[in-house]
């Protein structure tokens, strides 16, 4: 029988990760579950909150770190992986994980979603999808359906394919992709522990209703299922599996083996040395 | 008889080699112990195109590029007219040219200049191996009389190692182009250096800007290349790791500024560099940075525009975008070097300046002076460094408040790493705790407090250059500043008074020192590099300025030289 | 990565371990709700969703006690709890049914599902057990539990279906970053 027999001894609770400010998002909405599943994962981990910086951009899911307790920054539209990239490749000791949505993510967010996969560099992003643009009252987003006609800006549907980042993240060379749903905060809290352990750019991709906006997405919690295979770390393998995947498959794809992208910082010169150089 | 300065024009295509023999005609002559400046016009070619190297020598700091050019050497006439506007010359002026390549070209040929032929190609074939611009080399070094070792230390250093050959055809080269130039007397012997025993640098303006950032402490730079700032970035490259930094190579310049922001958030000291395009995509983050109280530089290395503009040409027209260019109120520093050897101590300063006062500094080079060499005094070591204001006794019962008001209106910064200071740092408006506030209370505070913590810094006597008396100044700042000092020193030489004020710190203004500077002044000059005249319009809006204002300002792509200043100004004396 | 699931039936440590999750997650649930009304401006709901958080507390307080009389008590992550019929603790509120325009009737069927559940989960557990001390304390959780189901229905006597038209608001969605 396997158990972990402890003292009773005060570990972190998840409680001790939320801030005292309450979140403004609508009562139902996915993201309530998420933060439930982040907070959960880092009480878990034990993470040290002065040691750990969460980092996002714009929307409602990017609300998050000032709903921690830990360091946080709330970047613009699109640019927390680039902010977060930063913050870790030049504080490799911290913790780093970012969140946004669809819209902040694969929007604006597309081009910096794409080199961060490629540059591997050691951190967790959390994706709250849920294919609209919640904050900005109801656009769609860039994994929303082509013929979704409730938005006044594309009244006749987009009449463009959606995205579908899972297979983005594995094309791009993200080494940790996983799938969770935010009807399961106990799933995504295994996924994002799985995610922050494992070396490199991990991808948690959440499907996380928006209750004003996309109220039929309550319906998810009947299409999501378990992706029924063991995760491997071929990103080919994966790749030719996810391919196959309706969208609603659940559990973790690929758990790769590519290297952390993080320079070396050890010092061999100092500047005078360095001044010789331009010395006629 | 011999002359205070000479300047020199290589021009040629196609592999003549014309860049190098500006480079070795510098080099060789810091080896001597004459100062100088070389910059360098080409082509939109990326080989073979056609190419023109100036260089200006004598035995004091050269601070402008040359009036009109003693001599050119001409490899060959192709697609010259792309460069005949740079090549002011005159009767005096003298041009070397190969017969074998044709005709002056009229439009150089107009000028009246003497014209020597000289066949180049033919001579350097007849040498094994043989190289045009080191015939080219050789003439021109015999002309203004630099002593031959001087050109062998160079070419050792930069042919060394393609070996004997390679060394005996360049030798061969210099030994008949100064031969051919033996005869001509041109008058262009160069007077003796002057030796000061100060030690001396050979130094282009973005090499001092790299460098500056890591004297100033800068541990992170995130890079994207963009002519012509992408010198800083790779010398960056090895030098920051060599001291225990790193550089990154971002996707884009949104990229670049959001990773620097980053990084400085984790609390270490990060640079970018950029030009207008670049500076143009960077706003709205550099007012992420104003509104985080996030420090970090970027240095824009301005270049003709708008838009894609002429990006191998100077200009000076990014300072609106560079102190305007932010949405909503948010004073920022803007910096700008006035030479080659400042940009150095500039973005030295604007590194520390950034860290003490938590905001985003932009140093305004450009391309004259990024790219273009210089032979100068090693500059004076600054006290500059970064240095955060570090938040202490967190560990107390009280909650730790990230944007608290202070008198100095800088807040004690809590780093990641720092237990008790945890907080979310934000774009958005927030109170003094930095939770996000729509109050206007709160507003006016945070506005208030990010206004006085710039407006209420004592910035020392950096803020400007400031020489010479009289009732005549010239206001004007960045690459104006050379040919407007020489222009100043000149009048003084004749006996006529002339003051300079190059100022260094665009902004946050400082109308009590503008005021202590010109106090007597009933004429003032403003020189700029730009067509809108940016400049005057932000000293009007900024500053009172005394008497009379006249304005020279002209948009790149041609610099403005010493002799227009010096005219301009004798005609207000 | 196979997941293991530890089972609270297995014996009194895990079955304290689960129990504590349960009335934990409860209150918590309970008290982020109230606290999702009161920022969304519905004072009523939030109070009840206050005084039900009082309640699980007042439990979970118990089971702690009950947890420290027994000694060291299992760490067992969030996702290898076992639970009956839900995939977290079976008394945690599901967000899913909350509306910021909920009524107080909407709450307490909220809370009556929840309370529901947990009664549930103890009872299966009294059930499954064979251990003789994790039935005796899983039938007591239960009871307690069946206590809270019938103040959730007697409190639901006072507050009828409401007719419909209770979530109409007239103002569209506000924009806020």
């Amino acid at each position: 029988m396997d158990t972990h027999l402890t003292e009773t001894v005060a570990g972190p609770e998840p409680h001790d990760y939320k801030s005292d400010v309450k979140p403004i998002w609508c009562p139902g909405c996915g993201d309530y579950s998420v933060l439930a599943g982040i907070t959960r994962a880092m009480a878990t981990m034990g993470l040290e909150r002065h040691n750990t910086a969460v980092v996002s951009g714009i929307g409602c899911s990017s609300r998050i770190p000032a709903y921690t307790s830990c360091y946080g920054y709330h970047a613009v539209h699109g640019r927390a992986l680039a902010v977060a990239s930063g913050l870790k490749l030049a504080r490799p000791d911290l913790s780093v994980l970012v969140f946004g949505g669809d819209g902040d993510g694969f929007s604006i967010g597309g081009n910096h979603f794409l080199h961060a996969c490629r540059r591997n560099v050691d951190m967790t992003y959390i994706v709250m999808d849920n294919q609209v643009y919640g904050m900005t009252k109801g656009q769609a987003s860039p994994t929303t359906e082509s013929d979704w006609c409730e938005s006044k800006l594309t009244p006749e549907g987009p009449g463009v394919n959606p995205i579908q980042p899972v297979q983005l993240a594995l094309a791009c060379g993200a080494n940790f992709v996983a799938r969770g749903f935010s009807g399961n905060p106990n799933e995504v809290a295994r996924l994002i522990v799985e995610g922050v352990k494992h070396p490199g750019f991990s991808v948690i991709h959440v499907l996380s209703p928006c209750v004003t906006f996309r109220p039929e997405q309550r319906g998810w919690k009947s299409s999501v299922h378990p992706y029924g295979r063991e995760p491997t770390d071929d990103p080919n393998e994966a790749m030719r599996a996810v391919l196959e995947d309706d969208g609603f498959g659940l559990g973790i794809f690929l758990a790769g083996n590519r290297r952390p992208f993080q320079p070396a910082s050890a010092a061999t010169r100092t500047i005078a040395q360095i001044e010789e150089g331009f010395a006629v | 008889m011999t002359v205070d300065s000479v300047t020199i024009a290589f021009v040629g295509s196609g592999g003549a080699g014309v860049m190098t023999a500006g480079q070795m005609l510098l080099d060789a002559a810091a080896n001597v112990g004459w100062y100088g400046l070389m910059s360098r016009s080409s082509g939109p070619q990326i080989r073979g195109g056609e190419a023109a190297a100036f260089v200006r020598l004598s035995p004091q700091p050269v601070l402008a590029p040359g009036d009109r050019f003693d001599v050119i050497v001409a490899f060959d006439w192709q697609n010259v007219e792309r460069f005949a506007a740079e090549l002011p010359l005159n009767a005096d002026s003298v041009i070397v040219t190969d017969p074998s390549q044709g005709e002056v070209p009229a439009v150089l040929a107009a000028s009246g200049a003497k014209q020597i032929a000289m066949p180049i190609k033919e001579l350097a074939g007849a040498i094994p191996g043989g190289r045009v611009n080191m015939v080219g080399l050789g003439a021109v070094a015999a002309a203004i009389g630099l002593p031959r070792a001087g050109i062998d230390a160079v070419i050792e250093k930069a042919l060394g190692k393609k070996g004997e050959g390679a060394l005996a055809a360049s030798a061969a080269g210099i030994d008949v182009g100064a031969k051919e130039a033996k005869g001509w007397n041109l008058g262009l012997e160069l007077a003796a250096p002057q030796r000061n025993g100060e030690a001396r640098w050979n130094i282009s303006g973005n090499e001092a800007a790299g460098l500056g950032a890591l004297k100033g402490g800068v541990k992170f730079c995130a890079a994207y290349p963009i002519t012509p700032a992408t010198e800083i970035l790779e010398w960056l490259a090895p030098n920051l790791a060599k001291t225990g930094g790193a550089l990154v190579q971002a996707e884009d310049e949104l990229a670049s500024i959001t990773m620097c922001l980053g990084a400085s958030f984790g609390g270490v000291p990060s640079i970018t560099a950029t030009a207008g395009p670049g500076l143009s995509l960077m706003t709205e983050a550099i007012g992420l940075g104003v509104a985080s109280e996030t420090p970090v530089v970027i240095v824009d290395v301005q270049r003709g525009g708008p838009s894609t503009g002429i990006p191998t040409k100077s200009e000076q027209s990014d300072l609106n975008i560079a102190v305007y260019g932010l949405h909503g109120d948010a004073p920022h520093l803007v910096v700008g070097p006035t030479s080659i050897a400042d940009c150095l101590f500039t973005t030295q300063w604007a590194v520390h300046l950034a860290e003490a006062l938590q905001t985003p500094a932009i140093v305004l080079s450009d391309q004259a002076m990024g790219q273009s060499r210089a032979v100068v005094d090693k500059p004076a070591e600054a006290p500059y460094v970064a240095k955060r204001l570090l938040a202490e006794g967190l560990d107390g019962e009280a909650k730790y408040k990230r944007y608290l008001d202070t008198p100095s209106g800088v807040s004690p910064a809590a780093i990641p790493g720092m237990p008790g200071g945890e907080h979310t740092a934000d774009g958005l408006e927030h109170a003094e705790s930095a939770l996000p506030s729509s109050q206007a209370a709160d507003h006016q505070k945070q506005l208030d407090k990010r206004l006085r913590k710039l407006a209420g810094h004592d910035f020392g006597d950096a803020w400007a250059e400031v020489e010479g008396e009289g009732e005549v100044a010239v206001v004007t700042w960045g690459s104006s500043t050379g040919p407007a000092r020489e222009a100043v020193r000149r009048l003084a030489a004749e006996g006529r008074k002339a003051r300079l004020v190059a100022i260094r710190l665009i902004s946050p203004v400082q109308p009590a020192k503008l005021a202590e500077a010109l106090k007597g002044v009933e004429k003032v000059l403003v020189v700029e590099q730009t067509h809108g005249a940016q400049f005057h319009k932000f000293l009007r809006a900024h500053y009172d300025l005394p008497g009379t204002v006249s304005v020279f300002s002209r948009p790149g792509p041609l610099p403005i030289r010493a002799r227009e200043v010096r005219d301009t100004l004798a005609s207000l004396l | 990565m196979k997941t293991k699931v530890l089972n609270g039936a297995a014996n009194v440590g895990l079955f304290l371990a689960h129990a504590l999750e349960l009335e934990n997650e409860a209150a918590e649930r309970y008290e982020e709700l109230a606290d999702s009304m009161e920022a969304h401006n519905n004072p009523e709901v939030a109070k009840l969703f206050r005084d039900l958080a009082g309640y699980s507390r007042k439990h979970a307080a118990e089971v702690k006690q009950v947890a420290a009389e027994h000694g060291p008590v299992p760490k067992v992550a969030p996702w290898e709890f076992q639970w009956d019929s839900t995939t977290e603790s079976p008394e945690a509120a599901s967000f899913e049914h909350a509306h910021y325009l909920m009524k107080p009737h909407h709450a307490l069927k909220m809370a009556l599902l929840s309370e529901t559940q947990g009664n549930k989960y103890y009872a299966s557990v009294a059930a499954e057990t064979k251990d003789p001390e994790v039935a005796r304390l899983a039938r007591e959780f239960a009871e307690e539990e069946a206590g809270h189901v019938a103040l959730v229905r007697q409190w639901l006597e006072r507050y009828p279906l409401p007719k419909e038209g209770w979530d109409d608001d007239p103002d569209p969605p506000n924009i806020s970053d």
